[in-house]
């Protein structure tokens, strides 16, 4: 057999489980949909948000290895957008009560699926206006001007009052959100960002992580590829704070914090800074490991003792999480590393042979192996 | 034909003048040695020609268009590579994604193709893959290619270097001290890989070089930098014997 047909016998078995395992996720979501409590219902939409905002942010701190911290800024664009088109007149005209929304939006109503990709446009354009801006700096100055922004974003909602109904914000949105719509926007991120970073633009944006001079010197134009990988970033943002945005029916300025980028950074850096298999991981622990992590914020009593509960607790346990993954395991739960089939499929022979400790290894050197 | 000038370039960098008044012209075809001692300003000649430094004054003039003042990435897609002096690789990629990188420039695909993976980025793609696998073959780095860059021996980086250069397709190659930290088996090797891609890929090439045997040994002509300015220019034979380029690196003659 050449390479060549090894290669594609690979490529269509790899073909053939993804579709696979995808007929797997929506029969669980379908059997889910029925049978599931609300609170799991919860979760797993959580989760799937959580992905969406995961991956994507890993596409500019990972994978092009720009420190930003904005992500905040953008959900709070995103779900701003997005909750505004789809409520109706009427419920608009009664949350508005100081001041009444400006013309256009307070007599517009769309369906959700519009409101979320122009959720996305929206968040993408200010995402490339603000680019412009932004990548005039790199390394920590970077960090601390997206920090600023996300600060701007979260006051301007605050305070405009004739738009997001300021510090009141949107309630009683319809919860439009459900398994299809949060899953579904998942699989779609997955499968962009996935298909991107494996491609040559992925490969100019981790050139640009690597070494920026060379990257510059090689033909790269490295402010094009940094505002692709912030464009496309945002754009799934502002998806993912659509759907937040209906799955929890209210929103506010404070929910958009610097804390909600926090939370994130936690999560990529846990799952392994530029892997997007990591992100996809540390979501689903994040969002489970902080339900079970409720505990800590209750009352507890040691003997006679009873001690109040300290909402917030559950963050004192992750920030010490993170100094511990920043001290003994800097490269997180996967590293660089990315899923592959053949990593899954050889994972029991390299536990059990312990002859390769790499339980994910990279997926081309190990297809390329059979033909040495 | 004149392929690439230097006209009277001076660097300032706040007091500190790295560049005086230098002029550099080569023709297609040329091999040329850039020497002088330590800070004499070589490596500030390569970053202004490859636009990481604008200069203070002066022009650079490769096929007869003015570059002076463009950005790194657009001196890169009209012709002109570069190596680095310390050996600047994406440690982290494949050593054939790194020359793999060096075909970006020229992709015709949208990031769109690249994602939904038309027939068209498909074949680009391949084509990335093959022209990289075909270079890397010529720097013997071929079966080495799914290795990470970082893992590489010192001598092979620096021939992954030349490598990933010369897939951005350049007319002209800047080779920043290659043959740095090598023994004198591979700088002997790194000799004949020089004239070998110059040949074959039809290159001018400007090279700095401390190694006398390399830049004696392979360069038409020399022209020696001290303190920011040009004090010889000349064949080999000629620089050899010149008492200025004798004074710069060893010092004057004790005449009393």
């Amino acid at each position: 057999m050449s390479k060549d047909d090894h290669f594609l016998v690979y490529r269509t078995r790899d073909r053939i489980l993804t579709v696979m395992s995808l007929v797997v996720l929506f029969v669980f979501i379908y059997w889910a949909e029925t049978n599931a409590t609300e609170y799991q219902i919860r979760l797993l939409n959580n989760c799937a948000i959580f992905i969406i905002l995961a991956v994507s942010y890993n596409l500019i701190n990972g994978i092009c290895g720009q420190f930003s911290l904005e992500p905040n800024a953008f959900i709070a664009i995103g779900a701003y957008t997005s909750a505004l088109l789809t409520m109706g007149p009427h419920e608009k005209q009664i949350s508005y009560i100081i001041e009444p929304l400006v013309w256009p939006l307070s007599i517009i109503s769309i369906p959700f699926w519009l409101s979320l990709v122009i959720a996305g446009l929206v968040t993408a354009c200010f995402a490339f206006l603000m680019g412009f801006a932004v990548f005039r700096v790199r390394g920590d100055y970077l960090a601390i001007v997206t920090l600023g922004f996300g600060e701007v974003v979260r006051v301007v909602a605050n305070n405009l009052q004739s738009v997001t109904n300021g510090p009141l914000g949107l309630k009683g949105l319809t919860p439009y959100t459900n398994l299809w719509w949060s899953f579904g926007f998942m699989v779609i991120t997955l499968f962009f960002i996935w298909r991107l970073t494996k491609s040559s633009f992925g490969r100019a944006m981790k050139a640009i992580r690597e070494d920026e001079v060379a990257a510059e010197a090689m033909g790269v134009s490295s402010f094009r590829y940094k505002m692709m990988a912030f464009t496309i970033s945002g754009f799934f943002e502002g998806v993912a704070g659509g759907l937040l945005a209906h799955l929890i029916t209210t929103i506010s300025p404070v929910l958009f914090t610097f804390f909600f980028t926090f939370n994130l950074l936690i999560i990529i850096v846990i799952g392994g800074l530029g892997s997007t298999t990591g992100a996809v991981i540390a979501s689903i622990i994040f969002i489970y490991s902080s339900e079970a992590l409720r505990v800590v914020d209750e009352s507890f009593s040691i003997g006679s003792l009873q001690i109040a509960g300290i909402p917030g607790m559950r963050m004192v346990v992750f920030a010490i999480l993170l100094i511990i993954v920043m001290i003994f395991a800097r490269e997180g739960i996967m590293g660089r590393r990315e899923f592959s089939w053949n990593g899954l499929i050889n994972l029991p022979k390299s536990v059990i042979g312990r002859k390769n400790n790499i339980l994910f290894g990279p997926a081309r050197k190990r297809e390329k192996k059979p033909t040495k | 034909m004149k392929i690439f000038a230097i006209e009277h370039l001076t660097m300032n960098f706040g007091g500190l003048l790295a560049l005086n008044n230098f002029s550099l012209e080569l023709k297609e075809g040329d091999l040329v040695g850039l020497i002088g001692p330590n800070g004499a300003g070589k490596t500030t000649v390569f970053n202004v020609v490859t636009g990481n430094l604008t200069p203070t004054r002066g022009r650079i003039i490769f096929k007869e268009e003015e570059i002076t003042g463009y950005k790194a990435n657009e001196i890169s897609r009209r012709g002109i590579a570069r190596t680095f002096q310390n050996i600047r690789l994406f440690q982290d990629l494949q050593v054939v994604e790194n020359v793999m990188t060096s075909y970006h420039g020229g992709l015709k695909s949208s990031f769109i193709g690249a994602v939904l993976g038309t027939p068209l980025y498909n074949r680009e793609e391949k084509e990335m893959y093959e022209g990289s696998m075909d270079l890397l073959r010529q720097v013997r780095l071929d079966g080495l290619a799914q290795e990470r860059a970082g893992t590489l021996a010192y001598g092979q980086q620096r021939r992954l270097e030349i490598a990933r250069a010369l897939a951005t397709h350049p007319k002209l190659l800047l080779l920043d001290e290659p043959a740095a930290g090598m023994n004198a088996q591979e700088t002997h090797e790194l000799m004949d890989l020089i004239l070998k891609v110059k040949e074959k890929f039809q290159l001018t090439v400007l090279l700095i070089e401390h190694d006398m045997r390399l830049v004696m040994g392979i360069c038409q002509r020399i022209y020696v930098l001290d303190y920011g300015a040009l004090i010889a220019e000349g064949t080999p034979y000629e620089i050899q014997n010149n008492p200025k380029v004798i004074a710069a690196y060893l010092g004057e003659e004790d005449i009393a």
